[in-house]
């Protein structure tokens, strides 16, 4: 099931697994260190045996399948661009995720950018010269995939780990 | 100052004290001889870069151009400015969201402002719903000042033709009355005695129908003052049929009809039976007035849980389509003739309406063009909570 040799993502919702039924006592938070402990050490292997695009590449992929279900299953894909925006950042936040902002967006809504702060993946992290938000560029293409049908390009341009206190991505619908 | 003659560092320190001063600073624009001297100016430029590119930032968007480009993302001192300037941005989209109408938007940050913001939203929420309801209201009064008026106007409607009816109708049978009685009072002998009797029948004809009709406008004005009690009891059906047959037994034998009941002993039904023999009275003569010499009229029950309908069919000539629907209002068929040219004012329908409705029952017709009517009416079979209410 987990470990099936596959083409194609296996991947299903249901296979996250009961939390209630799983984890009666410790519930469905853990603590965010060990989120990047895991994203990170994942991320080195990764890159120690496939390189740095590869991994970013792999990464994207892995954000984009999550953003599709994460979409499916949590958010009300027939709500109005606005309320939709609305309800992503409410789940956003209520998951400790982030604190998403839309801040501006043409009236096609097929260019906009979105910040997010107290990000789960950066936030916090040491200066480099490296946007690291992969995950998120790959998650929020899926999100907006799942949503409209159409391919959407997310770019980071601002990072916490370049020197900024929000992360920004920058969403262009795909011609 | 030439600055050919002065080092680097003396630059150096020429630009920081510029900025430290509030003074706009230049690059420095001189060779630097060691590699310390050329990093030191490569900083002092980039700082130099760094304030212009933050300055120009900060500008427009302290007086609220918010189309502003933002500075790179090296930029370290401009970075809680683009934060400001996210903030911003999301508060302009939200301030559109509750300008169209979603009241959920709230702020967390800066402050006091936050909190009058959102203190703002939540009082345009609760006002926006209080007007809401406020409309809602005055829409919902508008509609039973509407509803009233209608009804007003439909009294209005239904008085006029009363009083066209007592004008009208009423004053035909008298007028014969008092014709035929004056003949046989001023003439009496040069009459035979078979025009004699054929007075005497039209004076009977005409005072039996003014009779019905003022019976049945005195039953109408009482309903319409509240005048009737509606006193329901258990009544036994078939023994009431029998009694209004009785009744219309003479009208019926005039054109020879057959007046048939098919209703069995312990029929039963609760109901006024006052409203009861009305309803019956009026279908029966109904029918027997629409039907031709040598017809039949049969009345007949069945139950259909928990009512008891009663249908009373004649092989008469049937209701026009178009006039099916208005047979239960006043002085829409006063104009219809019987077959033997009997007047109605269309009074009797109403009432079996109006009396059908006040026992909790309903009434309706189906009729063919020159084949026959029937027309039916329910009544409870038992007490119902309905009829307690009534």
């Amino acid at each position: 099931m987990f470990k099936e040799e596959r083409n194609t993502s296996l991947f299903q919702w249901s296979d996250l697994g009961d939390i209630n039924k799983g984890r009666p006592n410790l519930g469905f938070m853990t603590d965010i260190r060990v989120y990047r402990l895991m994203q990170y050490t994942l991320r080195d292997v990764l890159i120690k045996r496939y390189g740095v695009d590869e991994t970013n590449k792999l990464i994207i992929e892995a954000g984009y399948n999550a953003g599709v279900h994460f979409c499916r299953n949590l958010i009300d894909v027939k709500l109005p661009f606005n309320e939709f925006i609305a309800e992503l950042q409410k789940s956003l936040r209520d998951l400790n995720v982030g604190i998403l902002r839309l801040e501006k967006t043409d009236d096609s809504k097929k260019h906009f950018f979105i910040s997010v702060a107290e990000d789960l993946d950066c936030s916090g992290l040491s200066v480099s010269d490296e946007t690291v938000c992969n995950y998120d560029e790959g998650f929020f293409s899926g999100i907006m995939n799942e949503y409209t049908g159409k391919n959407y390009i997310v770019k980071e341009i601002d990072c916490w780990s370049t020197g900024d206190r929000v992360c920004r991505f920058e969403f262009k619908q795909a011609d | 100052m030439d600055e050919r003659k002065v080092t680097p560092i003396q630059l150096a320190i020429g630009r920081l004290s510029d900025l430290m001063q509030a003074k706009i600073p230049e690059k420095i624009n001189i060779a630097a001889n060691t590699e310390e001297e050329k990093k030191l100016v490569k900083l002092i430029n980039d700082l130099v870069d760094f304030s212009y590119e933050t300055y120009n930032f900060i500008l427009p968007l302290s007086k609220g151009d918010l189309s502003i480009k933002t500075p790179s993302t090296k930029n370290f001192f401009a970075s809680p400015f683009k934060e400001l300037h996210s903030r911003l941005q999301h508060l302009t989209w939200q301030a559109e969201q509750i300008a169209s109408g979603n009241y959920n938007q709230r702020i967390d940050f800066m402050g006091d402002f936050s909190k009058a913001f959102n203190n703002m939203v939540e009082a345009l929420d609760k006002n926006t719903r209080m007007l809401k309801e406020e409309i809602a209201e005055r829409k919902k009064a508008e509609e039973s000042l509407k509803e009233y008026s209608e009804k007003l106007e439909e009294a209005n409607l239904t008085k006029d033709k009363f009083f066209s009816i007592i004008s009208h109708d009423l004053r035909s049978p008298f007028t014969a009355i008092i014709g035929f009685a004056n003949l046989l009072s001023q003439e009496y002998d040069s009459y035979d005695d078979y025009d004699r009797k054929e007075m005497i029948s039209n004076i009977e004809t005409s005072a039996n129908s003014a009779f019905r009709l003022l019976e049945n406008l005195l039953e109408w004005s009482r309903s319409q003052i509240n005048g009737i009690e509606y006193k329901p009891e258990n009544i036994e059906m078939s023994v009431v049929v029998v009694e209004i047959i009785n009744i219309l037994a003479q009208q019926a034998a005039g054109k020879n009809i057959k007046l048939l009941t098919e209703v069995k002993y312990n029929t039963k039904a609760y109901a006024d039976p006052n409203m009861t023999k009305t309803i019956l009275r009026n279908l029966i003569s109904n029918a027997i007035k629409f039907t031709k010499i040598g017809g039949t009229v049969i009345i007949s029950s069945k139950e259909i849980k928990p009512f008891l309908e009663i249908s009373v069919k004649d092989s008469g000539i049937g209701i026009a389509k178009e006039d099916i629907e208005k047979i239960f209002k006043l002085g829409s068929t006063s104009g219809k003739r019987g077959t033997a040219g009997e007047k109605g004012t269309g009074l009797g329908l109403m009432l079996c309406k109006e009396f059908t409705e006040k026992n909790g029952g309903t009434i309706s017709v189906e009729s063919e063009h020159d084949k026959g009517t029937t027309m039916k009416f329910t009544l409870p079979l038992h007490k119902s909570r309905m009829q307690t209410n009534l």
